[in-house]
């Protein structure tokens, strides 16, 4: 009886100190697993920041600028720039929202089914 | 028996060696590492980054583990080569083959564990050396600095060593901001001393805050491109222009020539690294004609209208004869500052006398550092009037006989510009932490209120007169008053004496001169074959202007709406 109990005591023992060396086992794995990943990961974001890095360095002003004098490039004057604005027409962004501060279209415009055009005009006289 | 050996053995290193045990077990399973901290960004003022970190790796090698170096030689050298220049030691050069082959050998030569052979490789050769799988190489992953765009502002924003240490520039001045806070951390191990992905404890590195710069960078960029204009035109030994925002003190561009790729510092000499602009002394010539202009009309010696002979060309100041470049008569006030004439600036000064010239020389900030955030500024040299020779009375006026920097030549105009309040320069606005809060925040600085407004405006209109009617006349622009004062001022040979070959060549300006929005200074040295401010210079900042207030005037549009589903359907 006190052999049996023993022994039932060891086996309970020796069933938990398995599951706990399992279970750390098991951890190892993991973190082995979660460390490919990570170095994985590592290296993609480093890749990532490379690239980053030569884009700025190629949209650089100084990049852009050595193209520039191979071709002819001119300082756009203020007459050059246009504003492209619907100012006879209010709109609705895509939550349905007006937007801008438009006019709102006439009953008449609506009735003869009259359409606004958009307007560009330069921001700076001449 | 056995049974109660066993137990007492268990009883023994549980009880009296567990100590000792559980520390070789630490030592074997935990690793310490230090992490380092990401270097700040830099930005200019509308945050396109100036500097930035990449992560890059640097090879090292354990020679105990290495059998045969020649094959590992024999295979790495093509990569190096390969390599426009490398950080091979602690610090680079630029080694031949030869001298890369030699260095290699006596590294892996070395009886040690760890010998660095090169920091910071690109990623390209990193890959070409990692795929060779070579015995007793390793890599340890580094964060370089680098610059997008190259020479950019070179010499103000400076660079970061091999160990992300600023050296030179911003990154110096403002490097305990920038450098950040190690962190550590212990890291699991296995038994064979592989790296698992466990911290048992972590302290996190705390990374470098950011700086936000004064300069806009394509403000920065016009001006580089005059300034390389300049140096092929007039081939001088030098130059520098910078751009002041009279108002506030910032600074919205400062360029040196000659100048160097900050990604490639160890290539460059020490010499073309400095910032001239504030580190370098020159006499002014008759740029400086402004301050005692300014001084004149401040203490009510002079009007405008009120006349002085300028004895035709010719005029004797103690044992020393003055000229002018062109002979005059009959000169008013105005006259004199707008065709530049030595003679009436001299006999300006004689009647204000020494003390009241040197207090306004004082005031305009000459003499002193003006106490900009950058390192190396110098104060300049200003004699005081008890040092005053007789015939200094004839020199310091008319910019010689005094030692300036460009930055002050700048903030001379600046503070004309700004109804004579004198502002100290500054290059960053804001230090921000990773999320873009702002840590700290810079704001522009009275230093002095030089003139009065009414002052400072009279002479206002006189250096206008010097662009519209005297010698400033090339640097005139379409439809905008601009105010500036040209400088020609003669170098002093070794022998002491003022030289007649070699110059310096300036034009210090603001625009427009009814709302100020930039002051100018640019300064040549040493041009050839024209030599005059008025002709070396006085176009530059014509073409400089004219592109600067078009981009300051075309940054004020609102933003171009683009169409949307619905403005389409209506058109």
């Amino acid at each position: 009886m006190r052999l049996a109990k023993f022994l039932i005591i060891i086996l309970f023992i020796t069933s938990i100190a398995l599951l706990y060396v399992y279970q750390q086992s098991k951890i190892l794995y993991l973190a082995y697993q979660e460390q490919k990943k990570l170095a994985l990961l590592e290296r993609l974001v480093d890749r990532r920041n490379n690239l980053q890095y030569n884009l700025n360095r190629q949209i650089s002003l100084v990049s852009i600028g050595e193209v520039m004098q191979t071709g002819e490039f001119e300082w756009p004057d203020g007459t050059q720039l246009v504003s492209l604005s619907a100012e006879t027409r209010r709109v609705k962004d895509n939550n349905n929202k007006y937007i801008g501060e438009g006019k709102r279209e006439g009953i008449l415009s609506r009735i003869l089914g009259l359409s606004s055009k958009a307007e560009a005009m330069p921001i700076k006289a001449q | 028996m056995a049974f109660l050996i066993c137990l007492g053995r268990l009883f023994f290193i549980q009880c009296f060696r567990n100590r000792y045990l559980i520390l070789l077990a630490q030592k074997q399973q935990n690793l310490y590492i230090r992490l380092q901290p990401q270097r700040g960004i830099i930005f200019d003022r509308n945050l396109r980054p100036q500097a930035i970190n990449v992560p890059s790796e640097s090879l090292y090698a354990v020679p105990r583990e290495i059998k045969d170096k020649e094959p590992i030689i024999e295979k790495l050298l093509p990569i190096l080569r390969t390599q426009p220049y490398s950080y091979m030691g602690t610090y680079s050069i630029n080694l031949s083959d030869k001298e890369k082959e030699s260095y290699l050998r006596e590294k892996l030569d070395s009886n040690k564990n760890f010998v660095w052979l090169v920091r910071k490789l690109s990623p390209d050769a990193a890959n070409m050396i990692k795929d060779l799988h070579l015995p007793g190489l390793y890599f340890i992953k580094e964060s370089k600095r680098v610059y997008p765009n190259r020479h950019l502002a070179s010499h103000l924003i400076g660079f970061a060593g091999l160990d992300n240490k600023g050296l030179e520039g911003v990154e110096l001045y403002y490097d305990r901001y920038l450098s950040g806070d190690n962190g550590w951390g212990i890291l699991l191990r296995d038994a064979r001393q592989k790296k698992l992905g466990i911290w048992k404890k972590l302290v996190l590195p705390s990374n470098g805050y950011n700086l936000v710069l004064t300069i806009d960078e394509v403000i920065q960029f016009i001006v580089e491109q005059e300034l390389d204009r300049i140096m092929e035109k007039f081939n001088p030994r030098g130059a520098s222009i910078i751009i002041m925002n009279p108002s506030t003190g910032e600074i919205l561009a400062l360029a040196n020539r000659p100048t160097f790729d900050l990604n490639k510092t160890p290539q460059t000499d020490n010499k073309i690294r400095r910032n001239r602009a504030i580190t370098d002394l020159i006499e002014p010539g008759s740029v400086f004609k402004i301050i005692t202009a300014s001084a004149a009309l401040e203490e009510m010696i002079v009007n405008e209208q009120d006349k002085f002979f300028c004895e035709n060309g010719e005029y004797r100041v103690a044992n020393h004869m003055l000229h002018d470049h062109r002979p005059h008569g009959w000169l008013t006030f105005r006259e004199i500052i707008e065709k530049s004439s030595n003679i009436g600036v001299t006999k300006i000064a004689q009647k204000m006398g020494s003390d009241l010239l040197y207090k306004y020389i004082k005031k305009f900030g000459f003499g002193n550092r003006l106490g900009i955030d950058l390192p190396g500024e110098i104060p300049g040299i200003v004699k005081q009037p008890k040092q005053w020779s007789a015939v200094s009375i004839g020199a310091i006026p008319i910019g010689q006989e005094v030692g300036v920097t460009v930055l002050q030549l700048v903030s001379v105009v600046a503070t004309i510009a700004n109804d004579g309040r004198l502002m100290r320069p500054y290059v960053v606005s804001e230090i921000q932490d990773g999320y873009g809060s702002t840590i700290k925040r810079f704001y522009p600085q009275l230093l002095s209120q030089v003139l009065s407004s009414q002052s400072a405006t009279r002479i206002k209109e006189i250096l206008v007169g010097v662009v519209e009617n005297g010698t400033g006349k090339l640097a005139r622009i379409k439809n905008l008053r601009v105010a500036g004062k040209t400088g020609t001022a003669q170098k002093i040979e070794a022998n002491g004496r003022y030289s007649h070959r070699k110059f310096i060549a300036s034009f210090i300006a603001f625009a427009p001169a009814d709302n100020p929005k930039i002051a100018v200074a640019i300064v040549v040295d040493e041009p050839h074959p024209y030599y005059f401010g008025g002709i070396v210079c006085a176009p530059a900042f014509k073409n400089i202007c004219e592109k600067v207030l078009k981009y300051l005037g075309a940054r004020e549009l609102p933003a171009i709406q683009l169409a949307t589903k619905d403005t389409v359907k209506s058109f």
